[in-house]
């Protein structure tokens, strides 16, 4: 178990390293940042001056050794864009922002994803079953900026109920939320849906039937119980993704959260915040998924003998 | 006797193939979804091909005049615009049909690079196993870390926005699914006793995966790319909304919808329109990409 989760752990830091790699060739091999960071009517004594600054006058490898050693201890450099401010407090300050989007998304996408697969599991190829299959398919199939687009023409422009973006009290969370849930809770239905078809064809449900159970006890002590492998692997997925894969729905809202930054440093064109955002959502997202992992060892004891 | 081997093979080769057709005819004919996807996506490709010759106006040509025309069957609407117009006087439907070839292009064309990627570099990794396994996989790994629009985004914010980069940068950031998808394939393909068996006549590594590895790592390709078009066709519409993606001056979905952004409240057609074709489309991918999925590949359910 404790090599499992030492080997699991190496492997992250592992896939780490590679994102680091990554992010350092995306900003600096695909041509000159400084380039890219100065107007074009810069002088070359101002793009000699930052090359400089900024340590770019160095060889390559010293360069991504340097970018590493920086950012190991949460040094990215300063943002661009508002002088003297380190690149990673920048992120670590909207962070709250997608965290509390990320929750609240969650607490109403999973549960109705959860009832309404079980079901449609159990009432299979009902009407029940059919709508919720579409319904899904349809929530899929939105983009996720237009069904913003939409939510805030009907809630906040036509019926003037909620507002239409910004930052604050519990108001202001619905429409987001909605937007970026509706994702989600189409995909985990179908998900929870498919999970428990296949629960309920397993020997031990038609034993449990067969001794006489009540199919409500068959249901709760026995399926449900056998679906939180599957619900543990969903769960890891959304948390995964919401955590950086808000960028649209942040955008949409101007919801301050780590995704809009992702976009608002591309568009100022401010590398060092790109850089640690970047870096910070990966990192979330690989820590995430080896807590998932540990997690699989505790719930399923086969995954520890392979 | 060499002659008679020939011709029973010709004779065997053809049913195999047409019954496979008949198969999916009729598996498609239990499917009303599977039918109505095709068709949609069908008008959709035909619109985009036809472009030219069914669009009403030109998709770029401003009537300062007739700037928030009102769909036709709404007071004030016109039947010279079935669907209105959006605030400089475009022709809200041409837009949509002109726009039409902007998604598909790009969805297909992204999944083409990803696909030959995934596919290239999943056979190299299932095939020679070992280092090179190991080395693909943990890059796999990598950009599996980055959510799929953040690391277009990234790449996007390098290179600069446009049409040609955006096809680029949504090639290169979704080859993953299919290394992994493939590679898996081949793992279990290479054991197979048919690969044993070409290996022990002396087929070189080339030939094997060419005819005898790849033929059989083909469905689950086919299903993935058909999911695929339909993400590509979504993060390009939000790339441009956020105004990195294809050019301003090229009417796309995306930016028909960015453009009416400012107008939603008072003239609702200019984002709803190219937001419902955009769903449609997706719409009929996602069906035909579970048809195919359930006809193909049953295994594959939760992918």
């Amino acid at each position: 178990m404790l090599t499992y989760i030492i080997g699991r752990l190496l492997q992250s830091i592992v896939v780490i390293l590679g994102v680091l790699l990554l992010v350092f060739f995306i900003v600096n091999l695909t041509g000159d940042p400084i380039r890219i960071i100065l107007p074009p009517e810069a002088s070359q004594e101002d793009v000699e001056r930052l090359r400089v600054q900024m340590g770019l006058d160095r060889p390559l490898p010293e360069q991504f050794i340097r970018f590493i050693a920086g950012a190991v201890r949460g040094d990215f450099g300063e943002s661009l864009r508002y002088r003297g401010q380190p690149a990673l407090k920048q992120v670590i300050q909207r962070f709250p922002a997608t965290l509390t989007l990320a929750a609240v998304t969650l607490a109403w996408s999973l549960p109705v994803a959860l009832i309404l697969g079980t079901i449609a599991a159990v009432w299979h190829n009902s009407i029940i079953d059919n709508l919720a299959m579409v319904t899904a398919l349809l929530g899929q199939s939105l983009p996720s900026f237009w069904l913003g687009l939409i939510l805030i023409l009907i809630f906040a422009e036509q019926w003037n109920i909620l507002p239409s973006s910004g930052y604050g009290g519990p108001q202001y969370v619905l429409l987001p939320a909605l937007t970026l849930g509706a994702f989600f809770t189409a995909r985990n239905t179908r998900l929870v849906r498919s999970g428990m078809r296949e629960v309920l064809e397993q020997d031990y449900i038609r034993t449990a039937r067969a001794k006489g159970l009540g199919e409500r006890i068959v249901l709760v002590r026995h399926a449900l119980k056998n679906m939180a492998i599957p619900v543990v692997t969903i769960v890891g997925l959304d948390i995964g993704q919401l955590l950086g894969g808000a960028v649209v729905t942040e955008t949409v809202f101007a919801w301050p959260g780590i995704g809009r930054l992702a976009i608002d440093s591309i568009l100022n064109r401010d590398f060092p915040v790109l850089e640690a955002d970047v870096f910070f959502i990966a990192v979330a997202f690989v820590g995430i998924n080896l807590v998932i992992d540990i997690l699989y060892t505790w719930l399923d004891p086969r995954v520890r003998v392979k | 006797m060499a002659e008679v081997g020939g011709t029973v093979e010709a004779g065997t080769a053809t049913p195999v193939v047409r019954s496979q057709w008949k198969r999916a005819l009729s598996s498609l004919r239990k499917s009303r979804a599977a039918v109505a996807g095709f068709i949609v996506l069908g008008c959709v490709v035909a619109l985009a091909i036809s472009a030219n010759w069914i669009s009403p106006h030109n998709p770029n040509e401003q009537v300062l005049e007739q700037r928030l025309t009102p769909p036709a069957w709404l007071a004030g609407g016109s039947p010279r615009h079935l669907l209105g117009t959006d605030h400089l006087g475009r022709d809200i439907l041409s837009r949509i049909i002109y726009g039409s070839r902007i998604s598909l292009t790009v969805g297909i064309l992204a999944v083409i690079i990803s696909g030959i990627l995934g596919v290239g570099a999943g056979l190299i990794a299932g095939y020679y196993g070992r280092r090179l396994d190991a080395m693909i996989m943990r890059l796999v790994d990598v950009q599996l870390a980055f959510p799929f629009i953040l690391l277009a985004l990234a790449i996007i914010g390098v290179l600069g926005p446009g049409l040609r980069n955006v096809i680029i940068v949504l090639g290169i950031a979704g080859w993953m699914v299919y290394a992994r998808v493939i590679r898996g394939q081949v793992l279990s393909v290479r054991e197979q006793e048919f690969v044993e068996a070409a290996r022990a006549v002396g087929a070189s590594d080339f030939r094997i995966i060419r005819f005898h590895v790849l033929p059989n790592t083909l469905a689950p390709v086919i299903i993935v790319g058909t999911f695929a078009v339909a993400t590509c066709i979504i993060t390009e519409a939000s790339l441009t909304f956020f105004g990195l993606g294809v050019e301003a001056t090229i009417p796309t979905w995306g930016s028909m919808l960015s453009d009416g952004r400012a107008y939603m409240g008072t003239a609702w057609w200019l984002t709803t329109f190219p937001g419902l074709a955009m769903m449609l489309t997706v719409l009929s991918l996602n069906v035909i990409g579970d048809w195919l999925r359930e006809f193909l590949d049953p295994r594959m359910r939760n992918l």
